[in-house]
């Protein structure tokens, strides 16, 4: 995980975005537990891009269309998809379930 | 009589492979050079190798993870390593005037000098990392990497207009891997999937403990290519828990620098460097647990041997996803894979008769793709062809 501070308030993490990033990550028991909103997809929980590509298609599946973190993905360069965080992916979820 | 350059850079992984298409060229009466780093080449390729040097300097050292050693990779080796051997190069040449190219991926100073002369030359993509544009659903990133190479291009006051990816020659394209595993069946007629290129002679290795194989069990070999420090430490620790948790019924062959290792059960393997390709043409291992790296890959699909992958860095997690597509192995989270989940997995390759006839299947599949003789062939063809698209007609280079 990082040790950087949140540049600001974010809300607790959904409990099914936390279930489907360790789905993705083929994570053991207890490795969501560690999740923070600020951890990064690639520095912190070392997802590679095949890891990426199931977690966007979970979260499409799951969340609908505008989950697209493919999509959000193809539009940033490199040092934004290395600054990509578990927040990140939150703002991405449709807003009834994000709360 | 062709004369062939290879260009190479000073990656085991990528000159091994290369060392085999040079032995079958060199047997079929051509002359090969090498070029390169010469320290690294000359104790892989031995003293009779031909190698005209291009000097000695330290690059990053491989590491990190996911885009961070992809960053590394490109800024650290393959960007700064073009621009250092641009002009011994383009003398090499001068020197050796070579009628083929044959340029590493990783080398694109090596296209660079061939376009420079009007000579044809070959990609040699030893791995998958450049194939099937992993990177082509983040088109920022691709824009990064093709900046980059333009910048060696016009660096090299080569035309902007005849700007080719030195990673791509449109004329060949020879890569150690083959449909089996990239799944595309109909890749452009340049491109010559020929599959692993195992070396001809297997050496005996007389230092390897081979009394320590002990009867009835079944064997994995472990081998995660250079990876070092406390990275390689934690997981071989796993690793041996793992492979202890699998039962006494499996023995583990650990290729891993000692320090790297834990405290091993007595029935455990451990050497520095493994006899990979004799311990598998004896039949003496059952799995192969690596880190997806495309020779090792190879080498076991080639012997029928399931795998289970951990793949770290680069190319690797993209060769581990084709492994599992094709059904012929596992792949498991390097970073995050616990002793039990990874004694689950190498179980399963060891128990399920499917994952080791989908190897058999996928390793013939890909010797199919005809290794250093189709290559070899494919070179000649350049050789002879000569397109005039690549030739036009021998320009007279000036001077860099």
């Amino acid at each position: 995980m990082s040790d950087r501070e949140p540049p600001h308030p974010v809300a607790p993490l959904h409990p099914e975005l936390v279930a489907l990033i360790a789905e993705a990550a083929g994570a053991p028991p207890g490795w969501a537990e560690l999740l923070t909103p600020d951890a990064r997809l690639d520095g912190d929980l070392l997802l590679d891009e095949c890891e990426l590509a199931a977690l966007a298609e979970h979260l499409r599946v799951r969340f609908g269309p505008t989950a697209d973190l493919a999509g959000l993905r193809t539009g940033l360069d490199l040092a934004a998809l290395e600054s990509l965080t578990v927040a990140d992916l939150q703002e991405l979820l449709p807003e009834e379930d994000a709360r | 009589m062709t004369r062939f350059l290879l260009v190479m850079p000073p990656l085991t992984g990528h000159v091994n492979p290369a060392a085999g298409i040079a032995a079958e060229l060199t047997a079929r009466g051509h002359e090969v050079a090498w070029t390169g780093t010469e320290s690294v080449l000359r104790p892989l390729l031995g003293p009779e190798a031909r190698v005209l040097g291009t000097g000695t300097r330290a690059f990053r050292a491989q590491g990190g993870h996911g885009l961070a050693a992809l960053r590394s990779l490109w800024e650290g080796f393959i960007v700064p390593y073009a621009r250092f051997t641009a002009k011994p190069l383009d003398a090499v040449v001068r020197e050796f005037r070579p009628d083929v190219l044959l340029v590493d991926q990783h080398t694109p100073a090596g296209a660079l000098v061939a376009h420079r002369h009007g000579l044809p030359w070959a990609s040699f993509a030893p791995g998958a990392m450049e194939l099937g544009r992993p990177y082509r659903a983040l088109p920022q990133v691709e824009a990064w990497m093709t900046g980059l190479l333009r910048g060696l291009w016009e660096r090299a006051k080569l035309p902007g207009q005849e700007y080719l990816d030195p990673r791509f020659s449109p004329a060949l394209v020879l890569a150690t891997t083959g449909p089996a595993l990239t799944g595309d069946a109909s890749p452009p007629p340049q491109y010559a999937l020929v599959g692993p290129v195992l070396p001809a002679t297997r050496p005996a290795d007389p230092h390897f403990p081979w009394d320590r194989l002990l009867p009835g069990r079944r064997r994995v070999l472990v081998t995660m290519g250079t990876l070092a420090g406390e990275l390689g430490a934690d997981f071989h620790a796993r690793a041996a828990r793992a492979l202890e948790l699998c039962g006494d019924d499996v023995q583990p062959v650990f290729a891993a620098p000692r320090e790297l290792l834990p405290e091993l059960p007595p029935q455990a393997v451990a050497v520095d460097r493994a006899p990979v390709l004799e311990l598998m043409a004896r039949g003496a291992l059952d799995a192969v647990l690596c880190h997806g790296g495309m020779n090792t890959v190879g080498e076991a699909l080639t012997h029928g041997l399931p795998l289970v992958t951990a793949p770290i860095r680069h190319d690797q997690p993209f060769v581990a996803a084709q492994v599992a597509t094709a059904g012929a192995g596992l792949r498991v989270p390097f970073a995050r894979v616990t002793p039990e989940r990874l004694a689950q997995a190498l179980r399963t390759v060891l128990d399920t008769t499917g994952y080791r006839r989908t190897a058999v299947r996928v390793g013939e599949a890909l010797r199919a793709g005809g290794g250093a003789a189709t290559a070899a062939d494919r070179l000649e063809e350049l050789a002879a062809g000569r397109p005039d698209a690549l030739t036009a007609g021998r320009r007279a280079a000036p001077p860099l």
